[in-house]
């Protein structure tokens, strides 16, 4: 099974590499995500740097945006669209063809894909850095808190993704949903803006939510605005809402792929 | 110029007819429209709650400025945005058979209506009339004419930018989605004001690629708001018809270079 893994994830990342303009609009794709939060927290603090607002200032912001574009780098997938893709034009069925279960297959090609994203990850850190000046993490547990809500953030936007891919098995038209879906799933997340900001009831829903632990959750942790007891809580309720969702992309999974049928080759 | 037009009209017809094989796709992409820009507008209105301005620039007018952005790109991608599958029609390598055919290559490509794009165009005229009242714009000869000079000017605009981005495969074959990351830049910049960026992003989106002419320096003509911070004037507003054509121009005369230089990939 490792080498069917590792095997495909080589295969991804050595498609991808195949065209150097894709890496550098990869590069360049990253530039854009990284201004647009900057300029707009210049535009509102401006002025008035030393603002507070619900526990977030200037370079509580800088750091947020940081650290979001370093989550976004690592959860990027394309699975939604792979899965879309092979369903529509019946590629699919080559895949199960596979020795390996077909979501593992694409999870583990998809994984090359983010070892390539790793030019953009160091453009981040090394131009964002001296702009940004993000703030250290508020303790090591703080950043070891951080990096396993990562990593659980990583494992759930592709379930997530994998979900909204499978949308394809029901119907043909299904991508303006899949990017609404999207879309809300950043919100809900926190990617688009920090959650400190909505007002306080419609925070108290999305704490319970399991998309915060997609950008926010990860970033207070870092940021040391959930720590102690608190902290250990919100991972073990992470990890809890990654167990849930596997199993239910497993069984939309099998629901899924008894009405499949592909039309000819 | 007549018969290329006919194939073209038959095309989008051919298109809607296809679509309205799923009568329950409008209403869900309707819904899916609403659903989008809801959720952007829930966080600008969070932000705003927080802030009260932004450059300057209120909630209401905040508004006007995202609803006319989306009518201008739901008019401009209705017809426009099937340019985006370019550069995957090239590297698949079936560009041969557009080329095989006596019509244009343009029209065969565009000829599909992207029906989503009409949603959002939709929703976008709903808010863009139910700001204009927020934020009291007289509805004056004047100002309806800017309005729809806006809107011509906004499309030629997309459309040049969106010709040019995938005419880039003719030369480099993986473009790297392109197309799909301009039309991701355009999303997320011109939905706030222009003057909250810095100066080499704004030099960018006035001089090179005019994404400011879209939606920014009209409201702010019409809004008589300010573009304190910006470049150019929101007189600049009423230059968006010129704009729009010099951009059209320039892409026209790229594309025909890109046909010229088109080699094969293969199938």
């Amino acid at each position: 099974m490792w080498k069917n893994i590792s095997g495909n994830a080589k295969i991804g990342l050595s498609l991808f590499l195949m065209y150097r303009m894709q890496v550098v609009m990869v590069v360049f794709d990253e530039g854009i995500n990284f201004l647009v939060p900057i300029c707009l927290w210049f535009g509102l603090y401006r002025g008035n740097p030393g603002l507070i607002v619900n526990g977030m200032n200037l370079q509580d912001l800088f750091t947020y945006t940081f650290l979001t574009l370093i989550l976004d780098v690592i959860s990027r997938t394309e699975l939604t669209w792979i899965l879309r893709r092979g369903i529509r034009s019946g590629d699919l069925a080559i895949e199960f063809l596979c020795p390996c279960p077909v979501p593992v297959s694409l999870i583990s090609s998809d994984v090359g894909i983010v070892m390539v994203e790793i030019p953009s990850l160091l453009f981040i850190v090394l131009i964002a850095t001296p702009f940004l000046r993000p703030v250290a993490p508020a303790s090591v547990w703080s950043f070891v808190g951080f990096i396993f809500s990562a990593i659980m953030a990583m494992i759930l936007k592709r379930i997530i993704a994998i979900l909204l891919g499978t949308i394809a098995f029901w119907t043909l038209e299904g991508g303006g949903l899949i990017m609404s879906a999207s879309l809300i799933i950043d919100v809900l997340s926190g990617g688009l803006l920090p959650l400190a900001f909505y007002p306080h009831a419609f925070r108290d829903v999305l704490s319970v939510l399991p998309f915060q632990g997609l950008v926010n959750l990860p970033i207070e942790i870092y940021l040391g605005k959930v720590q102690g007891n608190q902290m250990w809580l919100s991972l073990l309720g992470q990890g809890v809402w990654t167990l849930v969702f596997v199993g239910i992309a497993a069984l939309v999974w099998r629901t899924a792929t008894k009405r499949f049928v592909v039309q000819g080759g | 110029m007549t018969q290329a037009l006919k194939f073209y009209v038959r095309s989008l017809n051919l298109s809607l007819k296809a679509r309205r094989q799923y009568p329950w796709d409008f209403a869900v992409g309707f819904i899916n429209s609403l659903m989008k820009q809801a959720a952007l507008l829930i966080s600008i209105y969070a932000l705003l709650s927080q802030f009260h301005q932004l450059g300057g620039w209120s909630f209401p007018a905040l508004l006007f400025l995202f609803s006319l952005r989306m009518v201008c790109h739901g008019l401009y991608a209705f017809f426009g945005s099937p340019l985006r599958d370019l550069p995957s029609i090239v590297d698949r390598g079936d560009f041969d058979r557009f080329m095989l055919r006596p019509v244009s290559p343009l029209l065969q490509v565009i000829g599909a209506a992207n029906i989503a794009a009409a949603y959002d165009f939709l929703v976008g005229v709903g808010m863009l009339i139910f700001s204009w009242k927020l934020v009291n714009i007289s509805i004056s000869v004047a100002n309806l004419f800017v309005l729809l000079l806006t809107l011509v000017g906004a499309t030629l605009i997309l459309f040049a930018i969106e010709l040019i981005s995938a005419s880039m495969a003719f030369w480099l074959i993986k473009t790297g989605n392109l197309p799909w990351i301009l039309f991701w830049f355009e999303e997320k910049y011109i939905i706030y004001p222009m003057n909250i960026y810095v100066r080499p992003l704004q030099a960018i989106m006035t001089f090179f690629l005019p994404f400011a002419f879209i939606n920014f320096y009209p409201a702010a003509w019409l809004l008589h708001q300010t573009t304190r911070g910006a470049f150019l004037p929101a007189q600049a507003g009423l230059f968006v018809l010129p704009v729009g054509v010099v951009c059209i121009t320039i892409a026209f005369q790229i594309w025909k270079a890109g046909l010229r230089r088109y080699r094969s990939t293969g199938s």
